[in-house]
């Protein structure tokens, strides 16, 4: 198992260097010139001149990468519109997506296993077939239309909380309500498929035969055994949000990492664009990773099989 | 399985045949918007700026006072359209980087597949972002963005399904009757694993609505004035006190459209796949 680690571990260089060398490439491509937007339309050309060296403009694709991976390392980099280092901008933006990912990640679990449990427990009845209609309904919804229709009724009709910003606890909670729903739906489901397996098992039936109460069956033996896969497809999930919450970031105005690589791409600011997408990309793969050994080493036909 | 016997056990399934009828529905809107839409998606009324729903206008006035209702119609020709070009592109593109990872194995299989990883890596509406703002958001430029994050995930069910027929008797019969690789790979072997790939081409039918909704809500989708429910939404997102309606329709056409093609997906795989049936 550790070589099947390592091995993965390892494979994260090439898809990180992958992922550099596409988004730069990709950055390249803009049209218009990084220095005239940076100097304004009526620059000289000596001004124009001197930031194209600056930034290196003029130097050969490679070598530009080169400079650019090794000022990212260094944490030199500044962001080409406002020359501040991208590290100090970017971080707080990092930590408020932490923040709003984290509570909405909480909101899906706790919606999402309960009434996944429920369903299961309640196989084929008419509970079952409204718990999954919620559940498909979370899956199909928009984040931006459930964002908008959550401002509607809590912010413009009712005045409870702001529609948008980040000030203060009333703040998070339309967005991490409204990504916590949607997110709902994959765990209510993943949670469904597996408890109706496992409770078809051996053990389930022979605790049942016992006379254990069928409460504790399901909550105590049933739940414990899928966990793991339900664990998995939140840490997708979460690793996802790091940077794919763009959309709910905009309806809400919420200062996170997605919306500050949007503008930038807006602005046209490569460096940021470039440290940004290298940084989300990194804490998914991540993630990722870290959910595929912890499934690991929790599953034991897992370790078993590649010892 | 064949696909009369799937076709008959689908209808027996609640959700699949709710999905079905909705995708006919919004078929049937996208193809005659023209007949169906009480006026032009373009006309303005200013007068009726931001009115609500009405007789007249059922679904109510957007701000350039045109009326919702036929926008929401016609929007469905531009959603439908761009995700089955976007879900074509990725199908064919993907299959067939899969087909030839699988079947070729070896460094070809370890470089292509890697590269698939670098896509999946970025997430997808990043990736997309970043797309459309470099090349402009032109149709194409959209369907390319789109399908950029789909092709990974048909190039991983087509490399599956590879690896597990390329040792299979009929193959090794055809290896050894001298038939092209590419003529075995496309014609005996894929065909078994169109199943999957038709259970996740239906599935991203769904995510494609839903991501070109999401660019046109960024402002980086199809521009304005073409009617596309995503761009409306933006548009409503500004006048969200005075005119609620303007906020309401346009996302609801892309949870029922969104809802249409989730339903089939899973009702198919329901079917193909029985282990996960237990209804």
């Amino acid at each position: 198992m550790t070589k099947l680690i390592i091995r993965r571990i390892l494979l994260l260089i090439p898809t990180m260097i992958g992922v550099s060398l596409l988004i730069f490439s990709i950055m390249r491509l803009l049209p218009g010139d990084p220095a005239v937007l940076v100097a304004g339309e009526d620059a000289t050309p000596e001004t124009i001149a001197q930031i194209r060296r600056e930034f290196h403009l003029d130097d050969p694709f490679i070598v530009q990468y080169a400079i650019f991976m090794e000022k990212m390392f260094t944490g030199e980099i500044k962001s080409i519109k406002t020359k501040q280092p991208i590290f100090k901008e970017l971080i707080p933006r990092f930590e408020n997506t932490l923040e709003l990912a984290t509570v909405s990640i909480v909101i899906a679990i706790i919606l999402g296993i309960t009434l996944g449990v429920i369903a299961a427990a309640h196989r084929n009845s008419w509970i079952d077939n409204i718990v999954m209609a919620t559940a498909l309904f979370g899956v199909s919804m928009p984040v931006f239309w459930l964002g908008i229709l959550l401002i509607l009724l809590f912010s413009v009709q009712l005045r409870w909380f702001p529609a948008g910003g980040k000030e203060g606890f009333e703040s998070i909670v339309l967005p991490s309500l409204t990504i916590g729903f949607t997110l709902m739906g994959y765990i209510a489901r993943m949670t469904r498929a597996m408890m109706v397996e496992v409770l078809t098992k051996d053990f389930i039936k022979t605790a049942r035969s016992y006379g254990l109460p069928r409460r504790m069956v399901i909550y105590k033996y049933a739940l414990k055994n899928v966990l793991i896969p339900i664990i998995t497809i939140i840490g997708l999930q979460f690793g996802y949000l790091l940077g794919g919450a763009v959309l709910t970031e905009s309806v809400f105005g919420w200062p996170g990492i997605g919306r500050y690589i949007v503008d930038a791409i807006f602005m046209r600011d490569y460096n940021v664009v470039q440290v940004g997408i290298i940084l989300v990309a990194f804490f998914f793969v991540i993630v990722n990773l870290g959910v595929d050994i912890l499934y690991m080493i929790v599953d034991p036909r897992i370790r078993r099989g590649s010892s | 399985m064949e696909w009369k016997k799937i076709w008959k056990r689908l209808k027996k399934n609640r959700f699949a045949v709710v999905g079905f009828w909705i995708i006919i529905a919004f078929i049937v809107m996208a193809i005659f918007a023209p007949y169906i839409a009480p006026y032009d998606p373009n006309e303005q009324d200013l007068l009726a700026s931001l009115q609500g729903p009405s007789l007249a206008h059922p679904f109510g006035v957007d701000y350039f006072g045109r009326d919702i209702l036929s926008r929401v119609i016609w929007g469905s020709r531009v959603s439908l359209t761009l995700s089955v070009e976007a879900v074509l592109l990725a199908t064919v593109v993907g299959t067939f980087i899969g087909a030839i990872a699988g079947y070729y194995g070896g460094a070809i299989d370890e470089v292509l597949m890697r590269t698939m990883d670098v896509f999946l890596a970025i997430p997808s509406i990043l990736l997309a972002v970043a797309i459309v703002a470099v090349l402009g958001p032109s149709n194409f430029n959209l369907i390319l963005a789109i399908s950029a994050y789909a092709v990974p995930q048909f190039s991983r069910i087509a490399r599956g399904a590879v690896l597990a027929e390329k040792n299979k008797e009929y193959v090794e019969a055809a290896k050894s009757v001298g038939e092209n690789s590419l003529v075995i790979i496309f014609k005996y072997i894929l065909p078994n694993a169109l199943p999957p790939i038709v259970i996740q081409a239906t599935l991203r039918m769904a995510a494609s609505i839903m991501s070109i909704a999401g660019l046109g809500f960024l402002g980086l989708g199809v521009q304005p004035p073409t009617p596309e429910w995503g761009t409306d939404l933006s548009l409503a997102r500004t006048y969200l006190e005075i005119a609620p309606h303007a906020g309401i329709f346009p996302g609801l056409a892309i949870f029922l459209a969104v809802m249409g093609f989730n339903f089939l997906g899973d009702g198919l795989n329901e079917v193909i796949n029985p282990t996960l049936k237990d209804r």
